[in-house]
């Protein structure tokens, strides 16, 4: 062989080895586990299949939360793209009502007399709609007040919490008008009639989101996720951020009692908009939490986490390879101006949303490296009649549509009984999993071009 | 030399060719019926998106029809939806009075434009004739005023 052409083929297989040898977060590939054959795989046997209605006025767009009644009479769905609560019958899908978060929750917002957040160390007022013209506020940034119902759960048979993600404009004394976000628990029958409407006390340190959200009948107390964006941006500290509060009945701040775990704050993945939002679930006093791209399980009742088991990739190396990334976005960061407040009265230049658009664009880690270092995400928990099934969202290049899902049933200690991996059809996709509990009915929510179909499957 | 110069026009008409989804250019065009003297705007709508970024591309529109002057213009937008009655739902609810149309993939790429494009202008060819990027709307009004003036 001619010698050029040797050392040509010498440089560039150096120059190949030395790219196999430096795996960078964007060129990671994640290794494939051996799965244990012995776990034994549980059919799920087609029960029932519903149609649910769909109508001119209600379209379901897609499903944020679910819940069905102690008779089994009524599932209640949220739908975030709509912005309604919408109750079917759960024995033939047919519509009973829906109820849309519309301007008049504005007006409760105010009746309910709590005082609006004092951004920027100045007093606020919430502002009445029919005000807004003596306030410069326009009809288009009246159409940005979009509130939604985020969750729904049944307290009883025919009456319900349900969490609402609600805008408002409020103005200081010399009015300067801004644009507010604050929450509230609002106790509704099927009927769409309000009983109470609680606002959800926030703060810079205190944000509740709405979402994951948990009635507890026994000791009458509400879990719900919270942000605190105050530690982690403004403070700068990553310890004990804020994932979980508990609030009394009348949504009254009782305590924080959960944290972002330690996986993600030493890879500097301080906000949790990137990993998916925490997952809740309760099986009998006990509280399961769950976060996203984390494989573990916390339960809050013992303070003990248990690893997901048998699963075909790990995250952990994401962890590690994401870390640099993260860590030089965070301490860029930290040269963004101080809050301010634009002409249509957004604080649009406040450090946290720098910090989130930064973190997207400018660095480029896109959400396909993103899914690369972080192959297996937990998509929900669900108590199963007192086994905890774990849904998890596994992408892999292998299978045809370049991801599938998985069902976990696992003891409340931790001890993997079986698992099921689910498919999508090509023109039918899961979209949501809840349970029945009077049936034992795993309820599988699909939607095609044609609609939505409920299918209700028992395990075997 | 010829043959140089074959092989380069060759290979422009190529790539030009294959950067563009023609199929769903066709749909567009059809939705739109779009003549050869028209341009076409189109807008990336998601019925999640804020109420803030719908009323920019409200004011984008504002603004081609204050300064198109003799230029004709159809606008479109593709809405993330999966289906034809969501798209529905969509006009209804946001008041939109342009064409629709459901995009139930990453419309964006087969037009040759970004994820963090707000509005792309197409000639009546299909050619993506440029996009205009949502976080730089000072920018955005420039690029446009100096599109529309141009005869």
């Amino acid at each position: 062989m001619n010698k050029k052409i040797k050392i040509i083929v010498f440089i560039l297989s150096l120059t190949l080895l030395s790219n196999k040898c430096n795996v960078t977060y964007e060129n990671y590939k994640p290794n494939r586990q051996e799965l244990d054959k012995n776990v034994p795989p549980k059919e799920m046997k087609l029960i029932e299949e519903v149609t649910l209605e769909e109508t001119e006025e209600l379209v379901l767009h897609d499903i944020l939360m679910s819940d069905i009644n102690n008779s089994c009479s009524i599932l209640a769905v949220t739908d975030e793209t709509n912005r309604t609560l919408n109750f079917y019958n759960y024995e033939n899908g047919k519509i009973l009502n829906f109820i849309k978060a519309d301007l008049w929750l504005v007006d409760s917002i105010i009746a309910s007399g709590i005082k609006p957040y004092n951004h920027f160390n100045k007093t606020y007022k919430y502002l009445n709609i029919k005000d807004y013209p003596n306030y410069k506020i326009t009809p288009e940034l009246t159409k940005l007040l979009l509130n939604t119902f985020m969750g729904a759960r049944f307290v009883n048979d025919s009456t319900l919490i349900v969490s609402a993600l609600l805008n408002a404009w409020k103005t200081t004394i010399d009015s300067n008008n801004l644009f507010d976000i604050s929450n509230a628990l609002v106790y509704c029958d099927i009927n769409g009639n309000i009983k109470k409407f609680l606002p959800l006390e926030s703060s810079s340190n205190l944000f509740p989101t709405s979402i994951p959200f948990f009635y507890n009948s026994q000791t009458k107390t509400i879990i719900m996720a919270n942000e605190d964006s105050d530690r982690k941006i403004i403070q700068r500290k990553l310890d004990s951020i804020i994932t979980f509060s508990i609030y009394d009945s009348v949504a009254h701040f009782i305590k924080q009692v959960s944290f972002l775990p330690e996986t993600f704050t030493k890879s500097f993945l301080n906000n949790l908009e990137f990993s998916k939002i925490p997952q809740l679930c309760f099986i009998k006093d006990s509280c399961f939490i769950s976060y996203g791209i984390d494989l573990t399980i916390y339960n809050l009742n013992n303070e003990k986490r248990f690893q997901l088991k048998n699963l075909p990739f790990k995250n952990d190396s994401g962890f590690l390879l994401i870390k640099e990334p993260m860590k030089e976005m965070y301490e860029n960061s930290s040269k963004v101006a101080a809050p301010t407040i634009n002409d249509s009265g957004f604080a649009y230049q406040s450090k946290i949303s720098k910090f989130y658009i930064s973190r997207v664009s400018k660095n480029k880690i896109t959400r396909k490296i993103y899914d690369n270092l972080f192959p297996v995400k937990i998509a929900n928990m669900i108590n199963t009649g007192g086994t905890l099934t774990v849904w998890l969202y596994v992408i892999d290049s292998t299978v045809e549509n370049g991801y599938y899902y998985i069902l976990q049933e696992y003891t409340t200690e931790g001890k993997l009984l079986s698992q099921t991996n689910l498919f999508d059809k090509k023109e039918q996709k899961i979209r949501h999993i809840a349970y029945d509990s009077k049936h034992n009915y795993i309820l599988i929510f699909l939607k095609s071009k044609e609609g939505w179909k409920l299918e209700k499957r028992k395990w075997s | 030399m010829k043959i140089k110069t074959f092989f380069l026009v060759y290979t422009i008409i190529v790539c030009n060719l294959l950067s563009m989804d023609n199929s769903l250019f066709d749909k567009l065009k059809s939705r739109t019926e779009l003549n050869q003297d028209e341009l076409l705007f189109v807008t990336y709508l998601n019925p999640m998106t804020c109420a803030k970024c719908y009323i920019g591309v409200e004011e984008l529109i504002a603004f081609i029809e204050k300064n198109k002057g003799s230029k004709k213009v159809k606008y479109l937008a593709l809405v993330k939806v999966d289906r034809e009655i969501e798209l529905k739902a969509f006009k209804r609810d946001s008041g939109w009075e342009y064409y629709l149309f459901a995009d139930d993939g990453d419309f964006y790429k087969k037009l040759d434009a970004k994820e963090s494009t707000v509005l792309s202008v197409l000639n009546s060819f299909g050619k993506n004739i440029f996009n205009l990027n949502s976080s730089k709307s000072g920018v955005n009004l420039k690029l446009l005023k100096q599109f529309l003036d141009k005869k």
